[in-house]
């Protein structure tokens, strides 16, 4: 299947890309390509113009201070992937990020690219909000900071205004995280998916729990209930199982060809309870 | 639009449409037909060629991303009509039954080699994950990789 036609421009700039994107209508910015080349394909999307925004510089450093890890948007995943940085400081994301795809696709697929598309099967939405990680974007009216909570409004859908790009996204340092993926196949989506970040309280108490779940209903879920649970808690079994039974119940599982909603929600139950398991023994580790 | 891309070793500028794919540039503009298509759809890596440096599927790179690149096709494997190494490899350990699907796997196999030219068995597993064979059950593919084809293993 060959794409729809369209124009092409290669943006040597963020302002570039930005000006171009708030002036051409029906235009749509590329990083990647991994997810729109593929809708381009089955002509799901037919933009006027597609605006190349891979070659802006600067945006494809990874950079830390004292409590964040800064990642660009252009950063591709496999980096991610591949990064002892980000495996030191944010083991969640480079666990995320690992489970992506496979190896070919994460190389041109990017951070940016992953987030914004908000795609329910995508895995990086669901490591942001475990995260409580932030976007920072960039459009004609300036640069804003989004939370992670205010990003996703429906599956495909963000809070991004037109012509605004993600710059790249500020994460919460921690050791104690970790995510858990089941697939059908190698190099397919999940049939669903959970993160899990934790901070300590210094005196082995949770502080702060974050969950969410890839594959639900929303783009990335939070599992509140199942974070209240934890918070205080020292991650006792008991509390465990019931956090990830409320993980479960949170992330209401559309029935498809993955699997009915019943099964879905048994596994997210098992993956949530591996997923804190394991944040809480990396936490412990260091 | 106007798209100059650097083909094993050989420039080359091409005019073609904007919505072209790499995969297309390369097999009807250049007449590297080496480089296959598989599933269309993203998924078989059949198309897998080198952009510069990085094993990607070129049935999802649009041409004006290519300009400028370097690109390696598994024509690039063995320039004079002679097998090179890794494609050596294939053959003795019989890693291919109808071929389709094995320029794909020796690009993503020759990324892999040349970053990390002595993986482990998982290594290799994890790097192909993105290739899919229907026809050698991958144990064969698997093994003529382990087989350090490019002989640099060696003291
Ligand atoms: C076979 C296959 C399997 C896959 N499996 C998985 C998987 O298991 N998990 C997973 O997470 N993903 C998976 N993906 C998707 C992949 O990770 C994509 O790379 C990702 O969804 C999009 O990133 P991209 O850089 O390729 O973006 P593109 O495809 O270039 O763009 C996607 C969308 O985001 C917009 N966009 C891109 N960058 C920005 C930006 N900086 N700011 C604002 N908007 C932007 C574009 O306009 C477009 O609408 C798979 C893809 C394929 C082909
Ligand atoms: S033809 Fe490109 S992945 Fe199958
Ligand atoms: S040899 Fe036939 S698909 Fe791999």
């Amino acid at each position: 299947m060959r794409p729809p036609d369209f124009a092409f421009h290669t943006s040597p700039t963020l302002e570039d890309a930005v000006s171009v994107l708030a002036s051409e209508n029906g235009s749509m910015a590329l990083a990647g390509g991994q997810s729109l080349i593929p809708m381009l394909r089955f002509r799901l999307v037919r933009p006027s113009v597609v605006v190349d925004i891979g070659r802006i510089e600067g945006l494809d450093t990874i950079e830390s201070s004292e409590d964040i890890l800064e990642i660009g948007a252009l950063v591709t995943t496999n980096r991610v992937a591949q990064s002892s940085e980000v495996r030191a400081l944010s083991p969640l994301w480079a666990d995320a990020a690992s489970a992506i795809a496979d190896p070919l696709v994460r190389n041109l697929g990017t951070v940016g690219g992953n987030l914004a598309h908000a795609d329910p099967l995508n895995d990086l939405p669901a490591a942001l909000v475990a995260a409580r990680g932030r976007v920072v974007a960039e459009g004609a009216n300036g640069t804003r900071v989004i939370e992670s909570d205010d990003l996703f409004a429906g599956p495909f859908e963000t809070s991004l205004r037109r012509a605004e790009l993600i710059t790249g996204i500020r994460l919460p340092r921690s050791s104690a995280g970790a995510y858990e993926k089941m697939k059908r196949a190698a190099a397919d989506y999940g049939v669903a998916g959970v993160a899990v970040q934790i901070t300590g309280n210094g005196s082995g108490r949770i502080a702060v729990a974050g969950i969410a779940v890839t594959g639900g209903e929303e783009v990335a879920t939070r599992a509140r209930e199942a974070e209240t649970l934890l918070v205080g808690s020292d991650a006792d079994p008991s509390t465990i199982a019931r956090a990830a039974a409320a993980t479960a119940a949170a992330a209401r599982m559309p029935g498809d060809e993955r699997g009915s909603p019943r099964y879905k929600s048994e596994l997210v139950k098992v993956l949530a309870g591996r997923a804190i398991r394991r944040a809480m023994e990396r936490g412990a580790a260091g | 639009m106007k798209v100059s891309v650097v083909v094993n070793g050989a420039g080359h500028v091409v005019d073609c449409h904007p919505s072209t794919l790499l995969v297309h540039l390369l097999r009807e503009e250049l007449q590297l037909t080496g480089t296959h298509v598989g599933c269309d759809t993203s998924s078989c890596g059949a198309c897998t060629v080198i952009l510069d440096g990085a094993a990607v599927k070129s049935c999802t790179v649009l041409a004006g991303q290519a300009d400028g690149r370097e690109i390696e096709t598994v024509e690039g494997l063995g320039p004079d009509g002679r097998l090179g190494p890794l494609q050596r490899a294939f053959a003795e350990h019989f890693a291919l039954q109808c071929g389709f699907c094995t320029s794909g796997f020796l690009m993503a196999a020759t990324a892999l080699l040349r970053e990390n030219p002595e993986p482990s068995e998982s290594e290799v597993r994890k790097a192909l994950e993105g290739n899919l064979c229907r026809c050698t059950g991958y144990q064969h593919i698997v093994d003529a990789v382990l087989s350090d084809p490019t002989g640099s293993g060696q003291p």
